[in-house]
């Protein structure tokens, strides 16, 4: 396993929003699957959702976040040398969501901004890749992660109307003169299987297979351009697969994990993971049971709503990331308790 | 541990169909009332009912009901 290490860095801190549109799951879920909509989120343990309203963008989300961030961490929009934004829904498909804020942040126009393309495995890589930026240039990177995945979402899709949701994060990455301390290094190790890849995608719309009238007809409950998952093979990647490595990382990387922050696919398959890890479920972070799984933002958006209420002292992180691809990343940082965390309601249009 | 009766009864139970349905053969995925969200839930169901653990990687071996009657006595 090939473990991929960086010291020098911190983060200062991690504003996450959900929309104030909350779902109660079993009562939108009966309406299309009758009594088993109980069944469902028993199964799941999502009980509500956040869901943006119409007109509401992936940059919209984030760039309320980023602008919280940088206004409660003092940052000023000239210190940012670089802005990187993961998501697979970008508000269009060109240009890319980073240009969308950098002219909505105000940010310097000699600095690198760029998207990642990842879903729900994307914020471990942002994490790294933030890193690196702000330890190469001995400055502030902002970090963006999230997704409007209700956008390509069938209303009928039984895989995918019961677990996901939309969500915005901005986090703050510094370069700092920790270098030298081992409790600060950070680890990374990353997976990649490819042949999963029909197993969680939007078939059309892409240059595969372009966009043409023929994909907005529904057919299996949902379009060719509505997100498709084979829920199972998911859980069967996650079982088998990413499990067993996460396991081999703890091994190898020898940290004593204090807190758990692992992507909220949802509840049932995050506790069987935890178990597995042999990482106690009090230490184990959720938000997914109240927000639903909005993609690689669960990541984040779990340590700004458990970060305040748990963190007394600094403390070791395992984050944990999975999805699409298939792809996993896994991550331990370090959280300072005097970082800034935040979550809020988002509620502009 | 109960016995083959007793088990077959609790399946339908969480299932919604009857006893009579079912046999050691019952497939997931062939079995209409068998689909991906019923396996967890037998699975959790399973696990409250027994006071046993299913560990995750094997879950995805679950495919008949004599898989999962095997840990009803483990």
């Amino acid at each position: 396993m090939e473990i991929f290490r960086i010291s020098g860095v911190r983060i200062d801190g991690i504003s996450a929003c959900v929309p104030d549109n909350l779902i109660d799951n079993e009562t939108a879920l009966r309406e299309l699957y009758g009594s088993e909509a109980k069944n469902i989120v028993e199964s799941t343990g999502i009980k509500t959702r956040c869901v943006v309203k119409p007109g509401t963008s992936t940059s919209d989300l984030c760039v309320a976040c980023a602008e919280d961030l940088l206004a409660n961490t003092q940052t000023n929009p000239e210190e940012i040398a670089a802005v990187i934004f993961v998501t697979f829904t970008p508000d269009r498909l060109l240009p890319f969501n980073a240009a969308i804020v950098h002219e909505k942040l105000s940010l310097p126009k000699e600095i690198p901004a760029f998207d990642i393309n990842l879903a729900c495995s994307g914020y471990v890589y942002g994490l790294y890749i933030a890193a690196l930026f702000a330890k190469s240039l001995g400055k502030k990177v902002l970090l963006l992660d999230g997704d409007t995945q209700t956008a390509y979402m069938s209303a009928q899709d039984k895989a995918t109307v019961p677990v996901m949701s939309d969500a915005g994060t901005a986090t703050l990455i510094s370069s700092c003169d920790c270098d030298h301390d081992y409790d600060y290094e950070w680890k990374f190790a990353f997976l990649t299987d490819g042949s999963g890849r029909e197993f969680l995608t939007i078939p059309a719309g892409g240059s595969e297979n372009p966009f043409e009238a023929r994909h907005l007809e529904i057919h299996d409950s949902r379009r060719d351009v509505d997100i498709y998952m084979d829920g199972f093979a998911v859980f069967k990647f996650v079982a088998s697969d990413v499990s067993k490595w996460l396991g081999k990382f703890l091994a190898e990387t020898h940290d004593e994990i204090d807190y758990f922050a692992p992507h909220q696919a949802n509840m049932f398959m995050i506790r069987k993971l935890a178990k597995k890890l042999n990482i106690p479920w009090d230490k184990t972070w959720k938000s997914g049971d109240e927000f639903g799984n909005s993609g690689s933002s669960t990541v984040p958006v779990t340590i700004a709503k458990n970060a305040r209420e748990f963190l007394q002292r600094d403390a070791k992180i395992l984050v944990s990331s999975f999805g699409s691809g298939f792809s996993a990343g896994a991550g331990i940082v370090n959280l300072a308790s005097s970082a800034y965390y935040k979550l809020f309601r988002f509620s502009k249009i | 541990m109960k016995d083959l009766g007793e088990f077959f009864a609790f399946v339908a139970d969480v299932m919604n169909v009857k006893p009579q349905e079912l046999s050691l053969e019952t497939r997931y995925g062939e079995f209409p009332a068998w689909d991906s969200v019923m396996h967890l839930k037998l699975v959790m169901a399973l696990e409250e009912e027994f006071d046993t653990e299913i560990p995750i990687e094997k879950i995805p071996d679950i495919k008949t009901l004599q898989d999962l009657y095997e840990y009803t006595h483990k």
